[in-house]
């Protein structure tokens, strides 16, 4: 009961008929013997002294001090202690009402001030007061009801409970009526039992309370349904919030900054991979959780806002409870008072670490697409279909040794003045119909040295075919264009050594070839001169012999020349030439070898056969390479016949064939994969180029050369040759 | 002795696989008037049917198919042999040893100087004249021989022996009479009148005297 009165500011009265009342509280109590004032003034004073109240007892007739101590110590075994602390104090009506001789309503209401304040100094909850007022006169009487009605407003504020009596057999009953209006609660005995009575005014008063009550009642019943709807759409709300926080990875946070605490959303504990907590946690606790290496920005971005410097955004990472690492984008605005102070933060923090992975492997294979770009051997750029140039790597300007604007401003002003011309008219020509460009042109260098580039371009269309852009490239073939020039001196000698070997193997044959004629027109000479002798010269056979001698002389010079035609220095003519025509001449150098060798020949030339484009000297050199390897074949041959046949024929309707075919010792199956190699050789003083020589030739030309073994003895070696759009010949 | 040879004149017979040889070779052998026969190949010369008469054959030593090292390997397995002037392009040594081993006449290297090829045409159809000669002879010597009887042949194979009438009729146990008849019937059947006559003719036709 003690700490329900001093919660609720109601103080026991110790008196049942009144029960515990406000601090304030101001009632009456009217009586006939000095036991009715006993009755209630030892309980009251006694509840006072228990709830520890200073008790302040104006005593009057017709108790006196030693009445009132000894009634206290009845009910109050220890008074004594509570007389010596002087928790309470027994003063006469005289000393206390009427010092100076009159009663003074100002006077006594300012001593009561003084007494609480000293009391409630002294440490007491309030002060308990009792007054007597039988030593009233009727002079008194108006005004100590003046005092009475200015106490009950003095008294409203105050913890101070304060109990009137008056005796009931001095006063008129219009005097006790106005008692009792100006006391809250007036305490009579009836029927020997102590009532309160109160006023009509408490009872309208108690009345319209109890109806404010039952009202405020409804309302309050009908707010909470109100709220308990809200509470539950907030709830929904809430849970939303949280599932659509969940999938967006987005949490919201909020920072007391009175307290520094921080409190979180449960996507925030997820994304920190954390428990979700009850409590806040302090900013600095926060901070733990934080990337190390991002602390200290996290902690300045955040104090820049609270400033009011910048906006709170910024990403970082966190190190989470597992360990991992994740990327974390924060933002959020200060809420400030009237006055610009800040009273606390709030905002969202999203997890954006697949994001940023993914930014950082755009960025990490933009770097590399950058790098590669500027470090590939190349020149790449790209150029806007107006010819503006749109992107040029960093190999473009080191090697022109220009500036960007510059490269810009004349895109095309490396390019060697006589190549311009050439390569303007073919790219125009390209990119007015869309398609993709090469060329090879000379390029200029910063040191002014101009060197050779293979220029390639495509276009990027758009999905209705339009050209977008042009993309570029321009390679360094200098130093291949060299090397290819070299190779081709060098593959033009080696052609040259083996045709000149090939002529060497051939060159008992050849000297037939030579001699025959020359034998012939020495005969001839011969002849003549003898016709030419004796008394009747022969004219006739003389003409006869000198025509032949000029005709085989003839013969002579062309298989020198012939032979000159196959050794000479020079570069490779392509001419429409008839296959059989170069067979046939080709034949001619070898025809005494294959007869000295006992071989017969054949040829099967097929008729109308479509011209090749080739050089004449390079295809002979093939025809007498093959001759060759076949009657180095055929020479060991003695158990069968000796054959060599040459058959031409429309292979397919874009190429003729030459088939070489022999009926000698053949080639095994090691040496067959190894016969087109250069320096590989089945002779004892062979090269071993002659066949790779022949097959580079061959494809020079276009076509194939290539090896099968035949059904019977020996091989056959085919080459095809593309045929020329020039028709049968 | 003399045998009747047939007088016509000789012939020289050209083998060559290259025209223009051969139309040069066949002016030059006429103008120093000679009968020629040219012919392309071996084979073809093969076909050809040789006379009688005085001959001798210019041969291309390198042809295609059959070379005159194979022709001239032939012509020695017949019974008509050819004496044989080689020409050849090449002045392969090797191949010249074995045509001359084989009874070439010359072996002459293009381009000869036609002296040499003349000289060497006419020695050869000299030789060939001497050889149709003798087989003539012989023909003859054989002709009279098979015209003998068993008997003669058999006084004949004595006779050239050295043996007399007296030891032959004892040899053969007849009597010296017929013997005598039988001898000179040989001597009159062999047109010849002198036993060294007989002998040298003997020797021509291989006769073993009979033992």
């Amino acid at each position: 009961m003690q700490t329900n009165s001093e919660t609720n500011n109601l103080r026991r009265t110790g008196i049942n008929a009144v029960g515990d009342i406000p601090w304030g509280g101001h009632f009456c109590h009217f009586y006939e013997t000095k036991q009715d004032l006993l009755d209630i003034l030892v309980p009251y004073f006694k509840a006072g002294l228990e709830d520890n109240e200073f008790c302040l007892w104006i005593i009057s007739e017709p108790l006196g001090t030693k009445e009132a101590t000894q009634a206290l110590r009845e009910a109050v075994p220890d008074v004594e202690r509570y007389l010596a602390t002087r928790s309470i104090e027994i003063i006469s009506h005289k000393e206390w009402y009427l010092d100076g001789g009159t009663f003074d309503g100002v006077r006594v209401i300012n001593s009561w001030k003084e007494k609480l304040e000293q009391a409630l100094a002294r440490g007491y909850a309030g002060m308990r007061v009792h007054g007597n007022e039988a030593w009233l006169t009727d002079e008194d009487w108006k005004q100590f009801l003046e005092y009475e009605r200015s106490l009950k407003d003095v008294l409203a504020h105050q913890r101070i409970i304060v109990l009137c009596t008056y005796p009931l057999s001095a006063r008129s009953a219009s005097e006790i009526f106005d008692v009792a209006h100006e006391h809250q609660v007036a305490i009579a005995k009836r029927h020997g039992h102590w009532e309160m009575l109160e006023t009509p005014e408490i009872k309208q008063t108690k009345f319209e309370l109890a109806e404010l009550t039952k009202d405020l009642e409804r309302r309050v019943h009908q707010r909470t349904n109100e709220l308990a709807a809200v509470n539950q759409q907030f709830q929904e709300t809430q849970r939303e919030l949280e599932e659509a926080q969940r999938i967006a990875h987005v949490g919201h946070w909020e920072r007391d900054l009175e307290t520094d605490a921080v409190a979180w959303s449960g996507e925030v504990y997820r994304i920190f991979g954390l428990p979700p907590q009850g409590r806040p946690m302090l900013f600095q606790d926060f901070l733990k959780w934080v990337h190390p290496e991002d602390r200290a920005r996290v902690a300045l971005s955040f104090q820049e806002s609270v400033g009011g410097l910048r906006h709170y955004a910024i990403d970082y990472r966190i190190v989470r409870a597992d360990g991992r690492t994740r990327f974390v984008h924060c933002e959020g605005e200060v809420l400030r008072d009237g006055l610009g102070q800040p009273l606390r933060a709030f905002g969202v923090l999203q997890d954006i670490t697949e994001r940023k992975e993914a930014e950082n492997t755009l960025r990490q294979s933009e770097n590399q697409l950058r790098l590669v770009i500027d470090t590939i051997p190349a020149m790449a750029w790209i150029v806007l279909p107006d010819g503006t140039l749109d992107f040029i790597n960093q190999r473009w300007l080191e090697y022109t040794g220009l500036s960007l604007e510059e490269a810009i401003e004349q895109p095309t002003g490396t390019i060697h003045p006589e190549d311009v011309p050439r390569v303007m008219e073919k790219w125009s020509r390209v990119k007015a119909a869309g398609e993709p460009y090469e060329d090879e042109m000379r390029l200029r260098r910063a040191d002014e040295v101009y060197r050779w580039f293979l220029v390639r371009t495509v276009p990027l269309l758009d999905e209705k075919g339009n050209i977008l852009k042009w993309y570029g490239t321009s390679t360094d073939i200098e130093d291949r264009k060299r090397a290819e020039e070299a190779l081709r001196e060098t593959q033009a000698v080696l052609a040259r050594v083996t045709r000149a070997t090939v002529v060497g193997e051939l060159a008992a044959s050849i000297a037939h070839e030579v001699n025959q004629p020359l034998g012939a027109v020495v005969t001839n000479a011969d002849a003549a001169l003898h016709w030419l002798e004796g008394k009747r010269p022969n004219w006739n056979e003389a003409r006869e012999a000198l025509q032949r001698i000029v005709r085989d002389g003839n013969r002579a010079g062309e298989v020198i020349a012939r032979i000159r035609a196959l050794l000479k220095k020079g570069e490779p003519v392509r001419t429409l030439l008839n296959i059989n025509e170069v067979i046939q001449e080709t034949l001619a150098f070898a025809q005494p070898e294959l007869a000295r060798h006992n071989v017969s020949l054949q040829t099967e030339f097929a008729t109308e056969l479509p011209h090749v484009l080739a050089d004449r000297v390079q295809l002979q050199q093939v025809l007498l390479n093959l001759v060759v390897n076949a009657l180095d074949s055929l020479s060991p041959v003695a158990d069968r016949m000796r054959v060599l046949r040459i058959r031409t024929d429309h292979h397919t309707p874009d190429a003729v064939r030459v088939a070489v075919q022999d009926t000698g010792i053949g080639v095994d199956r090691q040496q067959a994969e190894r016969l087109f190699q250069a320096f590989f050789t089945t002779k004892p003083n062979g090269l071993g180029m002659g066949l790779a020589i022949s097959r580079s030739i061959i494809e020079a030309h276009g076509g194939r050369l290539w090896m099968i073994p035949n059904d019977g003895p020996g091989v056959t070696f085919q080459f095809a040759l593309p045929v020329q759009n020039g028709g049968p010949t | 002795m003399k045998f009747p040879v047939k007088q016509s004149s000789p012939v020289v017979f050209v083998v060559d696989d290259d025209t223009a040889v051969r139309e040069s070779l066949d002016s030059l052998i006429r103008s120093v008037g000679l009968r020629v026969e040219t012919f392309s190949s071996a084979h073809e010369f093969l076909r050809h049917e040789l006379p009688d008469v005085p001959a001798c054959l210019v041969l291309d030593v390198c042809m295609p198919g059959k070379s005159g090292l194979d022709l001239q390997r032939e012509l020695a397995a017949g019974d008509r042999t050819i004496p044989i002037v080689f020409i050849t392009g090449h002045g392969d040594v090797s191949t010249s040893v074995r045509a001359m081993k084989a009874g070439a006449v010359e072996f002459l290297t293009k381009p000869f100087r036609d002296q040499d090829l003349v000289d060497a045409i006419r020695q050869a159809i000299e030789s060939d004249r001497a050889t149709l000669r003798l087989r003539a002879e012989l023909a003859e010597l054989r002709t009279r021989y098979d015209s003998l009887s068993p008997r003669e042949r058999e006084v004949m194979g004595l006779v050239v022996k050295g043996r007399l009438n007296k030891q032959i009729a004892a040899e053969l146990g007849t009597a010296q009479i017929t013997v005598k008849i039988q001898r000179g019937n040989v001597m009159k059947k062999m047109r010849t009148v002198s036993v060294a006559d007989l002998v040298r003719m003997a020797e021509k036709l291989g006769i073993e005297p009979t033992s």
